[in-house]
């Protein structure tokens, strides 16, 4: 028992060592995943934006292709702009040279005129020029100006007071008011001028006394042809308009061959015709058949200062006034054409009026604003994917570090596992030395107590018989001499000498339970019961029968004999009447066979029942009986060492039975220790 | 029943198991001589005229030998004994105190004659001497 103690007390450390690394290794788990949770808040900064640089490429892209778009298609309205600009700008440039053009060809026409007749009046020079008048517009006077050379004035006077009466050639005085013409070498009087009524006080200036229209003047006559003067301030009903003055020279036929040099050109020169225009009459009769535009045009002739440069300024028609100025610098676009007037050439600037001719940049904004808002959406769409993608891959990373960590615990586990297990082994390993230890130990103990008990028995048993021995013969050799008293003394001594032998074999018997080798052979129940009955011979009066079915088993016939026989001696012994009944019995039970040995005695108190069974302890004084206190020691023991179990059922006055049981096969104690262990270890 | 003359070798160490052999000789009428050897070393020596002992002659016609005895304990004195070939006929009785089976046994292995377990009561033991003694040849 004491082994199979320690062994448990072996095994349940062990087991409470298991206990404490499990809860460790459930602790460090917990404590694993804690610790986690704090750290993946804290990845790394750069892998998280290395990530986004598709978003970034996606965007930059995105607004470039958006700005490019943008700028072109800006590019693409202005130069539409641009070119419904010029195309405008070069129709009205068109219509006003058509319209100067007529200006001009009404002079010509008048040169023509007199070429063709060799006298013109005032009559037919009015008829002639009414219609121009009539559908031309911008005319300021259209007249005819007779070369008249000094020696010729009076004859001329003369003549054009026919038509004319009051007539005289005139020339402005320093003041600016007309005085007769002082007298010259040739003489540029206005002869003819219509119209009439607006132009009445030029009628006979000489208008070779004004430089300009003089230059004007000499410059057709050596070149022959028409000229048109530089822009010229003309006054209309106290309003200064800019105008121009184009001359075309008429000659004498006969004489054209001769006029070669320019000296004798004047003699042959018969005049000009001469018109007066205002340009900007022309100008915006000519426009008038065009639809406004939003278009301001500028004229510019090429010499003379800024401010002399410039002949006209047409303000377009849809302009509500407010913004004056040349408009140059604020004109969206603009475009400038030279043109020839005659003789002159003129440099027509257009501009585009404020709100006119601005690309209509809507469309580009529409794209700007569209490639943006896509490019918006794509790079937050781009950047969502990537941003997807990143998280799929944290989450694998972190799922990755979760089952890294995982299978490091579990790694962990497995070492703690293992060095549990070897720790196990060791433990089994130290079991099974303590078990061959202490082993090793009973059986030197019990090797000893042997030895103590055969030394004990030899040793004892001598003397005993040598004090026996010696007494008998002191009692034979001295029989005369002595008295009953001494006799009855020797016999007490040798009395209590066989008591004390008794006592030394019992122990002996005792003691050799166990140890002697097993004897197994066949043994018939009955037929052992009855013999040991017979050895004892029972006193007359008391019956010992063995009652029911006896079984044949195989066992220690020896040791079975004795048990029988120390029970049914006991009852025998211990019965405390003259008559008595002793029956044995056997029942079969599962595994083993349960014997009784009851007697009708006086029975035995249940505080006794325990008693009975330990070495040396007898229930009546030494004297009554010779009962050495072992008989029911050994049978107890031999019943045990068998594996079998005793019982006592007795009550004072009612008898005593004694049941044993005996396994029908006698597991051997080797095989019960094993089975012990192997229910501990499994535990 | 053993001749007169012949004699009787007792090995023992024990004073009053020697004097209850003789006892018990008595007590059955018996005169042969007894010789008394205290160890098994004295013993041989006696059977072999060793040591300055007189040897025995005749040699004795019976051993009764104690197996509990100092110096060279009974079993020891069977070895020797059975070894020499002079010797090796001789008859013994053990008379031995011990019942444990594995004296006996060993007893046996020297082919001794008889094994006797030396009773408690010396009346008992008087019976036992005349009936070997009896049973003899």
């Amino acid at each position: 028992m004491a082994r199979a103690n320690e062994f448990k007390h072996l095994v349940d450390n062990l087991q409470a060592a298991t206990a404490r690394i499990k809860q460790r290794l459930s602790d460090r788990y917990l404590a694993k995943i804690s610790k986690r949770k704090t750290t993946e808040k804290i990845p790394d900064p750069r892998s998280i934006w290395w990530g986004y640089y598709p978003v970034v490429l996606v965007a930059v892209m995105g607004l470039l292709i958006t700005v490019a778009l943008f700028v072109q298609s800006t590019r693409w309205e202005k130069s539409q702009v641009e070119i419904a600009f010029r195309e405008a700008s070069q129709d009205r440039i068109l219509v006003i040279q058509r319209e100067i053009k007529h200006s001009l060809r009404i002079v010509i026409d008048i040169a023509s005129f007199f070429e063709a007749s060799e006298m013109v009046g005032r009559r037919e020079f009015r008829k002639f020029v009414g219609p121009a008048l009539k559908n031309q517009a911008g005319i300021k006077s259209l007249e005819w100006v007779p070369v008249v050379t000094g020696e010729m004035r009076s004859h001329f006077t003369e003549q054009a007071r026919n038509s004319f009466p009051p007539f005289e050639i005139l020339e402005r005085d320093d003041t600016g008011a007309l005085t007769k013409s002082s007298t010259r070498p040739v003489y540029y009087p206005v002869l003819y001028i219509q119209p009439y009524q607006f132009n009445k006080q030029l009628l006979g200036l000489d208008i070779g006394t004004d430089p300009t229209a003089y230059s004007l003047l000499s410059d057709a006559e050596s070149s022959r042809e028409m000229q048109v003067s530089p822009g010229l301030y003309l006054n209309d009903d106290g309003e200064r308009k800019s105008g121009i003055m184009v001359a075309a020279p008429v000659f004498y036929k006969a004489d054209e061959p001769r006029n070669e040099t320019p000296s004798r050109s004047a003699a042959s020169t018969r005049g000009f015709a001469i018109g007066t225009f205002f340009i900007g009459e022309i100008v915006e009769r000519a426009l008038q058949s065009l639809r406004p535009a939003g278009i301001d045009i500028h004229f510019y002739q090429n010499h003379g200062s800024e401010v002399e440069r410039l002949l006209y300024s047409h303000r377009t028609r849809l302009d509500d006034g407010s913004h004056l100025g040349s408009g140059e610098e604020s004109a969206a676009v603009s475009y400038t054409q030279e043109i020839s007037v005659g003789t002159q050439k003129w440099q027509i600037i257009c501009n585009s009026a404020l709100g006119k001719f601005t690309a209509n940049t809507w469309s580009s904004w529409v794209i700007f604003f569209g490639g943006m808002a896509f490019t918006l959406l794509f790079t937050i769409y781009v950047a969502t994917l990537v941003g997807r993608a990143r998280q799929v891959r944290l989450e694998v990373e972190e799922r990755t570090s979760q089952l890294w960590e995982v299978v490091q615990a579990l790694n962990q586990e497995v070492v703690e596992r293992k060095s549990a297990e070897q720790q196990l082994q060791r433990l089994n390993e130290t079991l099974e030395h303590h078990i061959a230890n202490r082993t090793a130990e009973a059986e030197r103990r019990a090797q000893y107590l042997e030895q103590f008990a055969y030394v004990t028995s030899h040793d004892l048993k001598a003397p005993l018989r040598a004090v026996s021995n010696l007494a008998q013969w002191i009692e034979e050799d001295l029989q005369d001499k002595l008295d009953d008293a001494s006799k009855e003394q020797l016999s007490l001594l040798r009395d209590r000498v066989k008591r004390m032998h008794d006592l030394i074999e019992g122990l002996l018997e005792y003691s050799r339970v166990g140890r002697t080798s097993a004897q197994k052979s066949r043994v018939d129940c009955r037929q052992l019961v009855e013999e040991i009955i017979d050895t004892l011979s029972p006193a007359a009066g008391f019956s010992i029968k063995v009652k029911g079915k006896m079984p044949r088993l195989t066992a220690d016939r020896l040791q079975l004999g004795q048990v029988f026989s120390n029970l049914i001696g006991n009852s025998l012994k211990h019965h405390g009447g003259k008559k008595g009944k002793i029956r044995i019995r056997c029942e079969d039970s599962d595994r083993f066979y349960q014997f009784s040995v009851c007697d009708d005695g006086r029975g035995i108190a249940p505080q006794y029942h325990q008693k009975v069974f330990l070495m040396f302890q007898t229930l009546e004084s030494n004297d009554f009986e010779s009962s050495t206190g072992i008989g029911l020691a050994l049978v107890k023991k031999i019943v045990e060492e068998h594996g079998g179990t005793i019982k006592l059922r007795s009550e004072p006055g009612e008898g005593a039975c004694f049941y044993f049981t005996w396994p029908k096969s006698n597991p051997s104690q080797q095989h019960e220790d094993e089975t012990l262990f192997q229910t501990l270890l499994s535990e | 029943m053993l001749g007169n003359n012949e004699t009787i070798l007792l090995i023992e160490d024990d004073r009053v198991d020697i004097m209850t052999v003789q006892r018990a000789l008595q007590k059955n009428n018996l005169s042969n001589p007894l010789h008394v050897a205290r160890t098994g070393l004295q013993a041989l020596d006696m059977l072999r005229g060793a040591n300055g002992v007189v040897k025995l002659d005749p040699l004795p016609a019976l051993i009764l030998l104690d197996l509990n005895l100092p110096k060279m304990s009974g079993i020891e004195f069977l070895q020797e004994l059975r070894k020499d070939p002079q010797l090796s006929a001789l008859r013994i009785i053990v008379l031995t105190s011990s019942n444990e089976p594995q004296d006996r046994a060993a007893a046996f292995e020297y082919e001794v004659d008889d094994y006797i377990v030396k009773p408690h009561s010396f009346d008992e033991f008087t019976r036992a001497v005349a009936a070997i003694l009896a049973l003899w040849d």
